[in-house]
């Protein structure tokens, strides 16, 4: 099939993203399950942030290698104005590509949405409440329905309902909200809107599952240890909070971005028993780790910035991509 | 105590075996959605919560409730049905006695094992011949692989722990939904009741354990 110039490059972009994507996909799962048992050896503030580094790395080096590689070396030696002849195989990759932006782009309008349907209605049906100690209000709605979340992307709001504003005492629901503003601080649901952006490995494949999972999981973690403070008195209240609205029924399904206090019901014992013995002594992570992840990331970066000014690599790489696109 | 325990580790052995059968493992395996005309592919605790509405189902009208209930067993027997038509030359359902489960305890641990292995590894003594004859009869359920090694047997599992349960698990229900309608709104009640006793033991437990806790720390706090 024959294209001319810029759909090509269009297409170029697509399918070289999608084979970086898929690679350093393949990489990270494979890899997932041991970086999952590794983090949760760490403490969990800690953890969550490797772990979202860790799901964002085959997006990142996909769009690293596209628009730092690819896009110049096409645009610099490629003739202008040409129409080419493309192969299928170059296509299929191309389709794929813009598959995976197309499956993401869904689910974070459909996330978008809901969210902004949540919000609105609860606001339709809900006052503003002041609470002592909280900077913002609440929004109280009037439901028996278990619910206090936070949710919105840009500006959150917690959102509480009439039973688990009722059935909460005065610690209880100040913890629940602790562990609510854990997620504002560390913005949880910004990240949870990154993890939807960031493609699937194949169209219908998502293959970072287990990653996902102990991200949210930990997430929760981090924001309980937030609202306990290593106090046994707050944690306890957190734990019986927990409980009590466990104990409610089933909390309504809210969009994927909104973070609710008792979300994911199998792991609710697992989060009290946590909360409820005494803390492990996680070291902090090390200066030396730390160190190490800062030369790693500036390493890459000098080393893509010396291969992208040095003309012989794009020639390689637009030989390279010629190949590909016959 | 002891029972209400036991109570719980065997409604978590049930709720383990019926994840295993829901494939649960898998995400995308979508459930019997149209319970609740819930389409989302879904997660363990999504499940749980698809549970917890199913419970609240029961405040739906008569008829929408047989309509779900009707629609969830015509589900099952089709994904029941398709998982045993895909399991071809595998090794034959049976129930094991709890001689051989100890010895295929053994083996799921200790990976091929020869039949002295066994034999020392099983928690109670037991005769070489016995330990024999038994690895020979799960040899010939298809259940174990052997090779022999200097004039000796060895022998291995043919299927990791989880398959072996998922297999059982399945066959149980298969055996149900292959019966009357009559034994299949059992398996269904069942189910249901026992997600209901998990769910409630479960906080009863987490209950308990807080009250302990509480008391520890107003204990600590008068005697400091």
């Amino acid at each position: 099939m024959s294209l001319p110039y810029l759909l090509r490059l269009f297409c170029l972009c697509a399918a070289s993203f999608f084979l970086v994507h898929l690679v350093c996909g393949v990489a990270v799962s494979t890899f997932a399950p041991v970086a999952s048992r590794w983090a949760f050896s760490m403490r969990p503030r800690v953890a969550v942030r490797f772990l979202f580094s860790l799901r964002l790395l085959p997006v990142l080096a996909a769009a690293l290698v596209t628009f730092a590689l690819c896009v110049p070396s096409y645009l610099w030696l490629e003739p202008a104005a040409t129409r080419e002849e493309v192969g299928w195989p170059f296509l299929a990759a191309a389709i794929l590509g813009v598959s995976l932006f197309g499956v993401s782009a869904t689910r974070v309008f459909r996330a978008l949405d809901s969210t902004a349907r949540f919000t609105k209605q609860c606001k339709r049906a809900g006052c503003d409440l002041r609470i002592p100690g909280e900077t913002s209000p609440l929004l109280l709605v009037e439901s028996q329905a278990p619910i206090l979340a936070l949710a919105g992307v840009w500006r959150p709001r917690l959102v509480i309902s009439r039973a688990v504003f009722e059935a909460l005492s005065r610690d209880q629901l100040e913890t629940s909200l602790s562990h609510e503003r854990g997620h504002q601080l560390s913005r949880d649901n910004v990240k949870r809107l990154l993890l939807l952006l960031a493609p699937p490995m194949l169209p219908f494949v998502a293959g970072f599952e287990a990653l996902e999972q102990a991200w949210t999981r930990l997430s929760e973690w981090a924001a309980d240890d937030f609202a306990a403070a290593e106090n046994p008195n707050r944690s306890l209240s957190l734990a019986s909070a927990l409980v009590r609205i466990a104990r409610m029924g089933a909390p309504p399904r809210l969009s994927r971005i909104c973070t609710t206090l008792v979300g994911e019901s199998s792991d609710l014992a697992e989060r009290v028993n946590r909360l409820l013995q005494p803390a492990k002594c996680i070291p902090e992570p090390r200066v030396g780790l730390r160190l190490l992840a800062t030369s790693v990331v500036s390493l890459l970066g000098v080393f893509v910035a010396g291969i992208v000014v040095r003309p012989a690599t794009l020639n390689a790489v637009h030989e390279l991509l010629e190949r590909f696109i016959h | 105590m002891g029972g209400a325990r036991e109570k719980v580790l065997r409604v978590y052995a049930y709720e383990r075996t019926l994840a295993n059968i829901f494939g649960l493992n898998d995400q995308r395996f979508m459930l019997p959605s149209c319970l609740l005309g819930w389409s989302a592919a879904t997660d363990k605790a999504g499940f749980h919560r698809h549970l917890l509405d199913v419970q609240s189902t029961e405040r739906k009208p008569e008829w929408a409730r047989s309509y779900a209930n009707e629609r969830m067993t015509s589900h099952m027997a089709h994904f029941f049905r398709d998982r045993m038509l895909e399991r071809g030359d595998s090794p034959q359902p049976a129930n094991l006695g709890p001689l051989e489960e100890g010895v295929m305890d053994v083996l799921w641990t200790r990976g091929e094992s020869s039949v002295r292995d066994v034999a020392q590894k099983i928690e109670r003594p037991l005769a070489y011949t016995t330990v024999m004859t038994t690895l020979d009869r799960l040899f010939k359920k298809r259940l174990l692989d052997r090779r022999k090694e200097a004039r000796a047997f060895l022998y291995s599992p043919r299927l990791t722990r989880t398959e072996w349960e998922r297999t059982r698990a399945n066959d149980l229900v298969a055996g149900f939904l292959a019966g009357s309608e009559r034994s299949r709104d059992l398996l269904l009640s069942c189910f249901l009741d026992a997600m209901g006793e998990h769910d409630e033991a479960l906080l009863a437990e987490l209950e308990k354990k807080i009250r302990t806790q509480r008391r520890k720390l107003v204990r600590r706090a008068q005697t400091s």
